[in-house]
Formats: C-alpha cells, sequence, structure tokens
C-alpha cells in the first residue's frame, strides 16, 4: 500500500498562487484562483482583513480573482503576485499544536521551499464562509 | 581510639550500604534540562533528539508559547514553550537555548529549553512524589522530584502537558 502512495506522490506538484501578507509567503491553490488583474478598485477585500492579519503599508496592489461556488470573488493582495509549482514532498499536514492552537483562518497546511515557509491557505472556502466577502462578490462592493 | 570510633565507624558503613545501588533495580532514562533557574526532566522515551540548532520559522496567528515551526530534515515539526505553562521567566532574547523534540499521544512537538544538563540513567526509587508544597502550576505536570548535581529536579510528564497544550492551556 505505502509503495503505491509512494508510486503516487512521486513527480506530482501542487501549483500556487504566491504572495505575500508583510513578510509572510501565501500560497493558494491555483485550481481555486480564476485569475489576477491590476490594481483593484475601491472597496475591494484585502487578504490581510481576510485573514485577520494587520494590514500592508505596501501601495503597490494587485487583485485576485478566487473562484467561489456561484460567484466569483475579488480581494486585493500586495504586488508581485506569482505562480509557483511545489513538490508533493515538500508539503505538510499542519502540526497537531498548530492545528490546536494557531487561530489563522483557512490555513490548511505548510510547505517549505528555497529554505522559506509557505502558508497554504483555502481562500474559497474561507470566502464562502466570511461576512466580510459578501459584499464583495466579484469586486463590486 | 574511644569507644565511640566503633559507633561511628558502624554508623558510616550503615549510611554506606544505603547508597549501594541495587543493581536489579530498574533504571529509567532522563533528560534533565534548565529552564531559566530551575531544573527539570523528561522520561528519555518520549525525547526522541536534541537539536542545538535549528531556523524557526513564525506562524502568524499563534499564541506566545508557540514559537513557530523548524524543518527537521523533510518533516515540519512545531515548536512550543513550557514558560508560560510553569509560569518561568523567558530567557533574555539571544540567550543560547536548545530544542527537544518530544513525542506524545496527543501530539509531537519541538520543546524549547535553556540547555541540557544531563542525560542519565537513575534508578526508579531516586524519584520522589511530588513535595506538597510544589507550585499550583506546576502540580499538574510533576510526576516527580530527585536531586540531581545537589539540585532539585522536577520530572515532567510529557503526556499531561502536550494533552493540556492542545486544550489551550499555555
Amino acid at each position: 500500500m505505502s509503495s503505491d502512495v509512494d508510486q503516487q506522490q512521486v513527480g506530482t506538484a501542487l501549483a500556487l498562487v504566491l504572495f505575500k501578507v508583510g513578510q509572510h509567503c501565501f500560497g493558494v491553490e491555483a485550481a481555486s484562483v480564476r485569475g489576477s488583474g491590476g490594481v483593484p478598485g475601491d472597496g475591494v477585500l484585502p487578504v490581510e482583513s481576510l485573514l485577520t492579519l494587520p494590514g500592508s503599508t505596501d501601495d503597490r496592489r494587485q487583485s485576485l480573482t478566487i473562484k467561489g461556488d456561484r460567484q466569483d470573488y475579488a480581494i486585493s493582495v500586495a504586488a508581485p503576485v506569482e505562480l509557483g509549482t511545489i513538490p508533493a514532498e515538500a508539503i505538510h499536514p499542519l502540526p497537531v499544536a498548530i492545528t490546536a492552537r494557531c487561530r489563522l483562518p483557512g490555513l490548511r497546511a505548510l510547505a517549505v521551499a528555497d529554505h522559506s515557509l509557505i502558508l497554504l491557505v483555502d481562500l474559497h472556502r474561507l470566502l464562502q464562509t466570511s461576512p466580510k466577502a459578501d459584499l464583495h462578490q466579484d469586486g463590486k462592493p | 581510639m574511644t569507644d565511640t570510633n566503633l559507633d561511628q565507624i558502624l554508623a558510616k558503613r550503615q549510611t554506606a550500604r544505603k547508597e549501594i545501588v541495587n543493581v536489579d533495580e530498574p533504571l529509567i532514562k532522563l533528560v534533565i534540562f534548565a529552564l531559566g533557574e530551575d531544573w527539570f526532566a523528561f522520561h528519555g522515551e518520549r525525547i526522541r533528539e536534541i537539536l542545538t540548532k535549528a531556523s524557526i520559522f513564525f506562524v502568524p496567528g499563534c499564541p506566545g508559547s508557540l514559537e513557530g515551526v523548524i524543518n527537521v530534515r523533510g518533516d515540519i515539526e512545531s515548536v512550543i514553550r513550557l514558560n508560560e505553562l510553569l509560569q518561568v521567566p523567558l530567557p533574555e532574547p539571544g540567550t543560547p537555548s536548545a530544542i527537544l523534540l518530544g513525542s506524545g499521544t496527543a501530539m509531537n512537538s519541538g520543546i524549547r529549553i535553556d540547555r541540557v544538563v544531563d542525560l542519565v540513567d537513575i534508578p526508579q526509587s531516586f524519584i520522589q512524589p511530588p513535595p506538597a508544597n510544589l507550585p499550583d502550576q506546576m502540580r499538574p505536570f510533576v510526576s516527580g522530584l530527585l536531586r540531581f548535581k545537589e539540585r532539585p529536579v522536577s520530572v515532567l510528564d510529557l503526556e499531561q502537558i502536550f494533552s493540556q497544550y492542545v486544550k489551550g492551556l499555555g
């Protein structure tokens, strides 16, 4: 059984959309992202607000469109947004202590790449359940 | 030569006999470590590894006692500190420290300590029950007490620490 699993994991990788919040690198499954655009309009929900993190002082912002079940959601993130691929073996489930005690909304997994930690968040699910997202569907407040 | 000399000799021999270790008694492996001014110990079978150097990745949204995660040869481990749980003052920033990799039923995690004092095998009888005057915050986590190098060492119950940590204590 384990060898089957190993064989399945060899060569597999996850495409991620990567962006930064402060010093932290965040990743979202690329499959859940419709696209990334230019400068977001006024009132677009900042990702920092969604993640309950301090707001960015970076003036350069970029919009990100996250797929929703019925409607897409537009959020703004600090530029630049990058597309990356992380090997499956570099992606780790959350340690029990993090699951039990970390209050970062939407945190699903951790990845280590190039000696950096990537916080993998499920923005799709977070937006579906966040009351903050109600007024920001498709970027129209 | 006086009569008391024999008494003294016999008394010394009696004391010495008491100090002789019963070699058949099971030995317990302990990892003794310093945290602040105090010395503590974990049972050796609960400690997988001692790391003297590790880069911590901070994870936002965690309480102060959850320092973050480390990469141990490709595996991610959390790192907690016990200072809050045991109400031991935090060390000055930049103070050298180490991480014990602990295994429990509730979780596995790295545990930040100030330094490892020693790894010892001691007879089970050397560990005494926790004293009645143990501070309240330590009472749930201390399973025994011993003297080592003329200092008291509190033997900690790692299972209890991890299970309470997961429930939000510390």
